[in-house]
């Protein structure tokens, strides 16, 4: 016999399907929840149903979008239609608008190349990339994919099936972070640094 | 509580916890070890790159007494793979020889040679060998190395001094005309010129191979050869199998 009853068990079975979150953390995340009384879990539970039921994913930037509604990434007219940057994850979008260095489109993957994890090129929504540069405004793809073995393989893959297609292909630099200090800097990062170094205006 | 210390290859990881990572290692002196590496995942941690596939590290590993999982004390890189991931199809070629590994090893048994044949290979595209030779050399190697896969001689199935033309993993390896019909084909009949590409696999350095360049055609023979016995040898398909099946 469980200490607790079945609804509370079922919803921290649930919550325990989330990435990131195990049994302590599916815990805190229910009794603060019951803790604050009916209405605030209604309001979620609400705001998750309607979540399911009206956001889907946007089939040219593959990013969210209220379903049947225009996406507020590909039709805003303010941006630039010329630039595709190219990004793992959707909360990827919302750091690189938050660096506000950015104002073209994109193109979310949802995930990165990794066979043995069952992500394979066919996941990853290239025929979407493939249309949009075969309307032919598109004239650079950034590879915004994280600096790992898988980012880079993505990378990879995407430029050799992306070169040749009249859009020029480039993909973010990696170096140190701001504030940093030479002497806490690993080898690799530097030496990226390095290799990605760009001429100053003198 | 005992420690090694080991240079190895980082095999793979998967998360433990929202900040730690199992970490998949093919060490030079245990063979294959699986290790938490605590902290990893955070950004400030001293393992912070280090522990990317294919990666040569140097690390130090506390195992107790009766427990498979030992924990990563340090991880210092000494050679990063990074870079040729980032070429196509070199990393295609390196996700499917870390799947080979990470699936087709024990852990705790020595796997020097292994560990040789993972740093020649990755030596050899660094300086520039074709991605698909690189494929050929550490597939027939990997095994050759576990028993799969050795050089054409005596039929493994009759045991007759006949013309191995036929490779049946299933009957033991090569074997002769008249074996690969009493086993209704279930193999495949593989050409001289592509017998004699593996011999000089078996016989040269990767950098050898490359210098001799054997033919297309034998290479493709080569590649459906490896491709089979590997599926064999791992039970299944390989999930990385779309640059490297024959
Ligand atoms: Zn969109
Ligand atoms: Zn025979």
């Amino acid at each position: 016999m469980s200490a607790f009853p079945e609804p509370l068990l079922r919803c921290l079975e649930e919550l325990q399907k989330l990435p990131g979150i195990g049994p302590k953390s599916a815990q805190r995340i229910l009794f603060a929840l019951l803790d604050r009384g009916q209405e605030p879990a209604l309001a979620l539970a609400r705001s998750l149903e309607s979540l399911a039921r009206s956001v889907e994913r946007c089939p040219a930037c593959r990013a969210y979008r209220e379903t049947g509604r225009p996406c507020l990434l590909c039709e805003d007219p303010r941006r630039d239609r010329s630039l595709l940057c190219v990004v793992e994850s959707a909360a990827d979008v919302l750091l690189i608008e938050a660096t506000g260095e950015y104002s073209g489109l994109y193109h979310v993957l949802h995930g990165l190349l990794s066979p043995m994890r069952g992500v394979h090129a066919e996941h990853l929504g290239v025929d979407a990339i493939e249309a949009r540069l075969s309307g032919g405004e598109i004239r650079e793809i950034i590879l915004a994919t994280p600096p790992t073995a898988e980012g880079e393989a993505t990378a990879s893959f995407l430029a050799s099936l992306l070169a040749e297609r009249g859009a020029a292909v480039s993909r973010i630099a990696f170096g140190m972070p701001v504030g940093a200090d030479f002497q806490f800097v690993d080898a690799q990062t530097l030496g990226r640094s390095l290799s990605g170094r760009k001429t100053m205006a003198g | 509580m005992t420690s090694l210390r080991s240079d190895a290859f980082v095999l793979s990881r998967s998360a433990l916890t929202e900040s730690s990572w199992i970490v998949c290692l093919l060490t030079r002196r245990e063979g294959k070890m699986r290790a938490v590496a605590k902290g990893a995942r955070r950004t400030k941690s001293p393992f912070r790159g280090a522990l990317e596939p294919l990666n040569r590290v140097r690390v130090e590993i506390s195992l107790r007494e009766g427990r498979d999982l030992g924990t990563l004390m340090s991880a210092d890189l000494e050679e990063s793979a990074l870079d040729l991931f980032g070429r196509w199809p070199a990393a295609g070629i390196l996700l499917a020889v870390v799947e080979v590994l990470d699936r087709g090893l024990a852990e705790h048994s020595t796997e020097e040679e292994t560990y040789r044949l993972v740093g020649a290979v990755l030596d050899s595209m660094r300086s520039g060998v074709s991605p698909a030779l690189a494929w050929l050399y550490f597939a027939s190697w990997f095994l050759r190395l576990h028993g799969v896969l050795g050089r054409p001689g005596r039929c493994a199935h009759c045991g007759a001094a006949k013309e191995t033309g036929h490779f049946d993993a299933g009957a033991g390896g090569w074997i002769c005309r008249e074996c690969a019909r009493s086993r209704l084909e279930q193999g495949i009949d593989v050409s001289s010129a592509t017998r004699e590409a593996l011999g000089d696999v078996f016989r040269l350095s990767l950098p050898g191979l490359a210098a001799r360049s054997p033919g297309p055609e034998a290479l493709k023979g080569l590649k459906a050869v490896v491709y089979l016995a590997l599926v064999s040898y791992l039970g299944r398909p390989l999930a990385s199998g779309d640059h490297v099946s024959g």
